[in-house]
Order: C-alpha cells, then sequence, then structure tokens
C-alpha cells in the first residue's frame, strides 16, 4: 500500500524528478535541482551558525571572555572585506593563512603516507612477502608490485621523452596503471548500483509499499 | 554450548582406517547434539550400532542408522560420544557368530595456554587394544615425529615441548604386536602465548598526557576473544581546598610509592529533561543542556551527569559521563514512577609540581611528606588531591578492551605529564582465560617539539625541498633549458579555449569538490590561473562554480589575479566565479544543469571528486563539450578517462601549472619533483638489494612512520 506520509511523497517526486534528468532537462528537474540546492545551502548556513560559530566562538569569547579567540574572528572577518573594493586586498591575508596552513599540513603529510609508507610497503623484505598472506606465492606477488611501481614511477617521469628504456617501463607502467583502474572501475560501479538500488528500494518500499 | 568451550573436540578413529570411518558433530546447539558417522564399506556385517556419552552410558542402540540426534542435554555442558559397532564375525579363531566390537573412538587435545598440548585418546576395546599407544607429533612441513608412548592403561599424553604459537597436528598409534593403527591427524593446535609488549611510550610531538603503547599480536588471535589494557592506578587519599602540604603516615613497610598532587575543577551545568519515555529496554530518559562557554576549548576532560530525586535535591549521584563537548545524554538507568533532577558537571584535573620535603622512619613507622605551591583559583576550583600507588606491586585497572586484530593504543585519557605509569596487556580466551603479560617499564609523559619517529619524513622533505631550492636556483642563473615532456591532456588546453571563443560558448571550470587543504584542489587553482589568462586574453567566458566556501573564495582571487596579470581586468566578471552549495550532490545536481543551460564549449574538470564525477563527466559529455578532467583520486579516474577525452592522471594534474605556464620558477618546481622520484626508485632498489642480501639491518623499520 502506497504511504500516506506526505513528506514520504515530497522525498519520492524529487526523487523522480532528479531521474528525470536521465531523458533531457526539463522543469521538474529544475524544480528539484533548486529545492536541492537551496535546501542544502540553507541547512549549511544555520549548521554552521549553531554547531560552529556560536558554541566554538562567540560563547566561548563574549560569556567565557576568552579573549584570544579574537584572533580567529579578526582573520575570518577578513573575508568579507572584498566587499568593500578600497581594502577587498585584505582578503588575501585569511586566503594566505588558510593555504599556508592546510599545504604546510598536506606536504609532511603526503610525504609520510604516499611516500614513505609506500616505499615501504613495495620493498622486496620477509615482511612485505608476509603481508600477502599467499605463503610463498607471497615473493611473485611482491615482485609483481615492485616492478609495478618502478614502472609506473617511470611513466610519470616529465624530463626525458618515453623513449629507449623509458618507452619500455613506461608502456608496462601504463599497464599496470590501466589494471588498477579496472579493477577501481568495477569496484566504484558496484558501490553506484548500491546507490541505485536504495533509491528503487525506497520507492517501492516506504513509498508505494510494493516491497517490504 | 560446546561452542562456547575452549577445548577442542576432535573425533577421530583410533583403529584400523580401511574399516572404520570417522565419527562427526553434524549440529549442536542449546537443546541438542547430532552426531553422525559414516557406513562401513561392508554394512551388511554390521549388526548394530550402540551410542554411548560420557562415562559410558549406554544411550540408545541402532540397527542401520548412522546418525543419532541427542535431545537430553544441558546448555553449556561438555559431552563426549563414542560409537561402537558390533559385526558378525562368521568365523574367528575357530569360533562361529562371534561379536567384533569395534570401537569409532574419540580424541580430544587440549591447548592449555600455559605451554603445554594435552591429547586424550578413548582406548579401542577388545581385540583393537594396543598394547601400548604411541604418540606422533606432525609439524606444518608433515614430517613425523613420534614423540612419546604410554602403556595400554593410559589414554592421554602431555606435550610439553612446544614453541609459543606453532601449529601441531597429532596422531595416535594403537601398536599390538606388529600391527600399528593411527588415528586420523588432529586439527592444528596452537598455542597461544603470553602477550608481549614492544613498548609503551611517551606519544612525541605531541602536549604529553598520552602514551603509545605497542604489543605483539598473538599468531593465533581466532583463539583470543579480546584484549584488555590494563594501567597503574593511582589512588586519592587526600584532598584539600586551602592546605599545600601533607604527610603520608599510611605507608606499609618495604614499598615504595609515586605521587601526584592534582587539582580539580567543576563547572556544574543544569540538565533539562526533554523526553521520557519507556522504551523496549525500559525508562529512557533524554537530558539537554547548554555547555558553559567556560568550557569551550578550555580542555576539560569529561562531563559527568548527576542525578537526585526530586524529593532530595541536594543528593546527587554519579550516573554515567560523556564527552567533554557533548549537550544532551539518554539515561537508562531510571526508576520507573520516580522525578529526577540532572545536573551535568564539567570536570577536569590537572597534576602540578610538588617536593618530597621528608620520608623519615620515626618508630618503624615510616612518613612521607609533601608540600606543592597554591596559586589564585578561579570559582570552579574544587582543590586539591594528593594520589599515591605503590611502586612494582601496583594497582592495576582495565583502561581499554580491545579487539584481537588490534596491537597498537593510544592512551590519552587522565594522564598527567612527569607522573610515572605502567602498563600490562591481557589477553582473555574464548573461555575466558586471562594471560597476563609483563609489566612494561615506568614511562611518563611531557610536552615535546620534535617527533623522533618522523625523521624518516624529515630527511624525504629536506630532500624534495633541497631539489626545489636547486633547481630555482638553476633557473634563475638563466639556465632555463628545462625540458619537460608533452602530455596531452595539458597540450589540449589551448584547443580547448580556443574551440570555446570561435563557438562563441562559455568555458566551465569545476576546481573539485574537496577543501582547499586537499593537493588536488591547489594543483587545480594553479591550473585555474593559466586557464583564466588565456580566457581573458581571448575574450572567452568563463563559469566557475564552487563547492568549498574557502576555495571558492581563493579561485575568485586566482580568476581576478589572471585577468589582471594579462591586462584585462576590465574582462574580469566577479560573478563567473560563485558558491553553489556545499552539499556534494546537489553540487553534481547544480553543475549538470549548467552543462545542459549554459551549454559550455569546454569543460574543465579538475580536482579531488568523489562520487559525483561520472555525473558532471556525463552531463558534459551528452552535451559534446570538449572535456578535460584530472584527479588524482583512483577511484574516479576511470569514469574521467571513459567519458573525458583527456584526462590528467595523478602525477600529471600536479605538473600541469608549470607545464601550461612555462615559468621558470615552477618548471623548477617540476624538475624538483622528478628527481625526488629518481631517489625514490633508488632507495627502492638500494633498500631492496640490502634487505634481500641480509646485512641484518633492519630496512623495512627505516620506513615506518610512528
Amino acid at each position: 500500500m502506497p504511504s500516506f506520509d506526505p513528506w514520504v511523497w515530497v522525498s519520492a517526486l524529487l526523487t523522480l524528478a532528479i531521474f528525470s534528468f536521465l531523458y533531457k532537462d526539463n522543469p521538474f528537474y529544475k524544480i528539484a535541482e533548486h529545492i536541492f540546492v537551496g535546501a542544502t545551502n540553507g541547512y549549511a548556513v544555520t549548521f554552521y551558525w549553531h554547531n560552529v560559530l556560536v558554541p566554538r566562538l562567540f560563547n566561548p569569547l563574549f560569556q567565557g571572555h576568552q579573549l584570544w579567540y579574537i584572533i580567529p574572528l579578526t582573520i575570518g572577518i577578513l573575508y568579507f572585506t572584498r566587499f568593500i573594493p578600497k581594502i577587498s586586498w585584505l582578503v588575501r591575508i585569511p586566503i594566505g593563512i588558510t593555504i599556508g596552513y592546510f599545504t604546510g599540513i598536506a606536504i609532511p603529510a603526503g610525504i609520510e603516507a604516499s611516500i614513505i609508507k609506500q616505499v615501504g610497503g613495495t620493498l622486496l623484505t620477509s615482511e612485505n612477502f608476509a603481508r600477502w598472506n599467499a605463503g610463498p606465492l607471497g615473493i611473485v606477488w611482491s615482485i609483481i608490485l615492485f616492478i609495478g611501481v618502478l614502472c609506473v614511477v617511470s611513466y610519470f617521469y616529465f624530463s626525458k621523452e618515453h623513449k629507449g628504456v623509458l618507452k619500455v617501463t613506461s608502456g608496462i607502467g601504463i599497464i599496470f596503471i590501466m589494471i588498477g583502474f579496472g579493477a577501481a572501475f568495477g569496484y566504484t560501479v558496484m558501490a553506484r548500483v548500491s546507490l541505485l538500488i536504495g533509491r528503487l528500494q525506497f520507492l517501492l518500499g516506504p513509498w508505494l509499499g510494493i516491497i517490504r | 554450548m560446546l561452542n562456547g568451550a575452549f577445548i577442542i573436540l576432535l573425533i577421530s578413529t583410533l583403529s584400523p582406517p580401511e574399516n572404520v570411518r570417522a565419527l562427526k558433530i553434524i549440529n549442536n546447539d542449546s537443546i541438542s547434539i547430532t552426531i553422525g558417522w559414516d557406513k562401513s564399506k561392508d554394512n551388511a556385517r554390521v549388526e548394530n550400532y550402540e551410542i554411548y556419552r560420557s562415562k559410558y552410558t549406554l544411550l540408545k542402540t541402532l540397527v542401520q542408522d548412522t546418525i543419532f540426534i541427542d535431545q537430553n542435554i544441558k546448555s553449556e555442558n561438555y559431552y563426549l560420544y563414542d560409537v561402537v559397532k558390533k559385526e558378525k564375525i562368521k568365523e574367528y579363531n575357530g569360533q562361529k557368530n562371534f561379536l567384533k566390537v569395534v570401537s569409532i573412538g574419540y580424541q580430544i587435545i587440549k591447548d592449555t595456554i600455559s605451554k603445554r598440548n594435552i591429547i586424550k585418546w578413548k582406548r579401542p576395546n577388545d581385540l583393537y587394544l594396543g598394547e601400548i599407544y604411541e604418540i606422533w607429533r606432525v609439524d606444518k612441513n608433515d614430517n613425523y615425529e613420534l614423540i612419546g608412548s604410554v602403556s595400554k592403561e593410559k589414554n592421554s599424553f602431555r606435550d610439553s615441548l612446544i614453541k609459543d604459537g606453532a601449529k601441531y597436528f597429532y596422531k595416535v598409534s594403537a601398536v599390538t604386536g606388529t600391527e600399528q593403527s593411527f588415528s586420523t591427524p588432529s586439527e592444528p593446535l596452537f598455542t597461544i602465548g603470553i602477550p608481549k609488549f614492544l613498548f609503551a611510550q611517551d606519544i612525541p610531538n605531541d602536549e604529553g598526557e598520552g602514551f603509545r603503547i605497542i604489543w605483539e599480536p598473538s599468531p593465533n588471535y581466532d583463539m583470543i576473544k579480546s584484549y584488555a589494557l590494563l594501567r597503574l592506578v593511582y589512588d586519592s587519599i587526600a584532598g584539600f581546598k586551602d592546605t599545600f602540604s601533607y604527610t603520608d603516615t599510611t605507608l606499609k613497610p618495604g614499598i615504595n610509592y609515586h605521587y601526584y598532587i592534582g587539582k580539580n575543577y567543576q563547572i556544574i551545568m543544569p540538565a533539562k529533561i526533554v523526553a521520557d519515555s519507556i522504551g523496549m529496554t525500559g525508562r529512557v530518559i533524554k537530558l539537554e543542556w547548554k555547555l558553559n562557554p567556560k568550557v569551550v576549548g578550555q580542555n576539560y576532560d569529561l562531563t559527568l551527569i548527576y542525578r537526585a530525586e526530586k524529593d532530595s535535591a541536594n543528593n546527587f549521584q554519579y550516573v554515567d559521563y560523556t564527552a567533554p563537548d557533548e549537550e544532551k545524554f539518554l539515561d537508562g538507568t531510571a526508576e520507573p514512577n520516580k522525578e529526577y533532577i540532572y545536573e551535568a558537571r564539567a570536570v577536569k584535573e590537572r597534576a602540578i609540581p610538588f617536593s618530597i620535603e621528608r620520608d623519615t622512619v620515626i618508630e618503624n613507622k615510616r612518613m612521607v611528606s609533601l608540600s606543592w605551591k597554591g596559586s589564585k583559583e578561579p570559582p570552579e576550583f574544587l582543590g586539591y588531591y594528593v594520589n599515591r600507588t605503590e611502586k612494582d606491586s601496583g594497582n592495576y585497572g582495565i583502561y581499554a578492551r580491545l579487539g584481537t586484530q588490534v596491537n597498537t593504543y593510544r592512551d590519552r585519557i587522565g594522564i598527567f605529564n612527569n607522573v610515572p605509569y605502567a602498563y600490562r596487556i591481557v589477553a582473555i580466551t574464548k573461555d575466558g582465560e586471562k594471560i597476563s603479560s609483563e609489566t612494561t617499564p615506568y614511562v611518563t609523559a611531557s610536552p615535546q617539539w620534535f617527533h623522533l619517529g618522523r625523521i624518516n619524513a624529515l630527511i624525504g622533505i629536506a630532500i624534495f625541498i633541497f631539489f626545489v631550492v636547486f633547481f630555482i636556483e638553476y633557473t634563475r642563473k638563466g639556465r632555463q633549458d628545462i625540458f619537460v615532456r608533452r602530455i596531452a591532456g595539458l597540450s589540449a588546453i589551448d584547443e580547448a579555449v580556443g574551440r570555446a571563443t570561435e563557438m562563441g560558448r562559455p568555458i566551465l571550470y569545476v576546481p573539485g569538490t574537496s577543501v582547499i587543504d586537499d593537493v588536488a584542489t591547489i594543483a587545480s587553482l594553479n591550473i585555474l590561473a593559466e586557464v583564466a589568462k588565456k580566457t581573458a586574453q581571448y575574450n572567452t567566458p568563463l563559469i566557475v562554480p564552487n563547492r568549498d566556501p574557502i576555495v571558492y573564495t581563493v579561485a575568485r582571487e586566482v580568476v581576478k589575479e589572471s585577468y589582471n596579470k594579462v591586462g584585462r581586468p576590465d574582462a574580469f566578471n566577479p560573478d563567473s566565479v560563485y558558491f553553489v552549495t556545499d552539499s556534494q550532490f546537489a553540487y553534481a545536481a547544480a553543475i549538470s544543469g549548467i552543462m545542459i543551460r549554459e551549454k559550455p564549449a569546454t569543460n574543465f574538470l579538475v580536482g579531488m571528486f568523489w562520487a559525483e564525477s561520472l555525473i558532471m563527466a556525463e552531463s558534459g559529455a551528452s552535451t559534446g563539450a570538449i572535456q578535460i578532467a584530472g584527479t588524482d583520486a583512483v577511484t574516479q579516474l576511470p569514469f574521467f578517462i571513459t567519458s573525458c577525452d583527456y584526462t590528467l592522471i595523478g602525477e600529471e594534474l600536479y605538473a600541469a601549472s608549470a607545464y601550461i605556464s612555462r615559468n621558470p620558477t615552477l618548471l623548477a618546481a617540476l624538475k624538483s619533483q622528478d628527481y625526488s622520484k629518481l631517489v625514490i626508485v633508488m632507495v627502492l632498489v638500494i633498500a631492496t638489494i640490502l634487505a634481500l642480501l641480509n646485512f641484518g639491518i633492519p630496512i623495512f623499520n627505516f620506513f615506518n612512520i610512528q
């Protein structure tokens, strides 16, 4: 039996409106898109106000009298200077702080996670052989991985044309990359299908009551 | 129930293998056990099967069935079964119609944890009674080894010569004269072993007040239910508000003690009951309170929930605790038909410096005098507390219960700097046995500036920075002959911008859906700068919708700057860079709409993407636009490759801004990336050679990051 809950109907009709884009752009899709964007923005503003600005900034500053909170407040306010043309250059201060701060975090983290850990995991050592949990085959897998990593890195070497040895290694590298992408593709498609199943279950279950 | 038992019950035959088949448990649950056995090859000779249970109780005699359900059982009990097959033998030693009785026996092998395996078996009876029993042990390489023998009266053997964590298989043979019959091999048996601490250490590069504990995981984690982490407990022995010294006279002789002085704070926040309902599990009261602003950012440790009955409003009792910044709590312990009032109390404790003024023994009574300095305290100050623990013998409490797959834990609750602590790890087996490790040496926490466990990362960064500085200097000196090979996706940018110009349509640039700290976003903004320069030169409209407010601000500045740089500030349209929404799929829906309605000639999808990548790329493809995508998200690249004309794969994205602009400084950075890659390859090869040659250097550890 179809649902009598009006919110379920709103939800189902909006889902169908979004799905209608598969046919072509149409007014229903436009309505759903604008509601979606508007609602999420409204939600975000409220969320940041109630969960970030008030409890994390205004309360400690104005009620708790923790004066050093003026510093982040000032930096944040500088973002709004771009509305005043004469001092709009001040917006570069918070941007510079933000990018500098996050780049500082990102570079060491990137070197640790994407280089040092990966190099450690690629070495042909007994620890890595054992990680495959495949007995003697672990050695074979480790060697394949080792060759794959060297060849893929050579593909991303930009200082030389892909000629001679580099042509061979980068050729092998691109094969490894494509195998990796193929696996990722299949894996991700399965995840997307599960999202679709989730929506269909909603339409056929809570909305139409065809499945339970 | 047998399942819950630690004993491994194995059932096998001890009689000639060609004659008798194995007895098996087919099913066991809390109300019945079903056993079954294979039919004899010559079943016609079988007269009946007799089913025995523990202590040789005959349960039933079956004529032909080979399955028996025992419903007369109690849960959580062990039962041992035996099936005896009686065969008709026409001739034996001249006698006729002799009943040959063959036991389809069982064996129990028990892992006792304490480094011994006990092997038990049921003696085959009558004709197949051995004169001696031999116990064979088989290692994982299938090598049989006779490890002992016992006389025919015995039916068990203890194997104590076993190693921690090794797998063993056993067989028992009954020897009669020259005949020998083997049981089937047992399931592999393990010893669990005592958990072993590798180390407990101060967490480097932090404010202190925490330890990182690592232990060696048991190789047989399937036999362990959980671990418990125990920490030395300090007991509060005295409390003061305006006193700054204390003499401890309650000391036991011959024991050393550790002390610390803690000072406590408490902020009381009245909690409001917002729901009071009877649920499936009983009465549930939902509370909410407003966090006192003083609590925010002041490192309060916990919020304790206190409750009092309305009639005795001053008699508050502790209920539970929540995280310090929580503002709600569900109380499921309230009694029905009672009215309550609640308080949430944010608490913190800090250890302060103190000194031991005197440590004397007078008339065999030891006294330790402690003193500390007072300071001006806010109203929420509760007082000073003297805390003590016995050194070495110790008082240990459980601080964390952990799963079997973990071997590391960060303990950060209630630890004070410069106070000694020690740990034990206890493995809890599936049958509830607890095996404790040795105690770690005493460790103290302190704030640190430098993280010694990440020196390898520092070396990596130093090498990278060296290359960057070197190549920037190299280009500054006028040697600008830096070669970069052709990258198809980037070479197509000119073509894409030109096409949009010719068609009189805009260019859509999506700078990813991530935040500014994502390397891909930063790379994307660098590419946006170059694309914006070209659109400014050709006066091609540019649309840059954003998902993240900060990225939006930066993107706007980047585009504006690019228009300025090429001398076209007048062409910059402030409305061309705008914020859409920070919701992932709402943003994807909006981008799809823009692609269909604005019909851009070129779509750039460059940056970090997640599940929305294909939605956007497919919408763009359907409009016939040239699409140039770039991301370092491995899971999204396949989608871009299938639906876009050009795709920048991972590292190509980072190289892009240098490649497009041909700016010597950026090219120097790109060159330094390349040389860093060469270093990585060399490190890989050299480290592998060193590891394979096995010089005893722990190569693998150099790449561990703590």
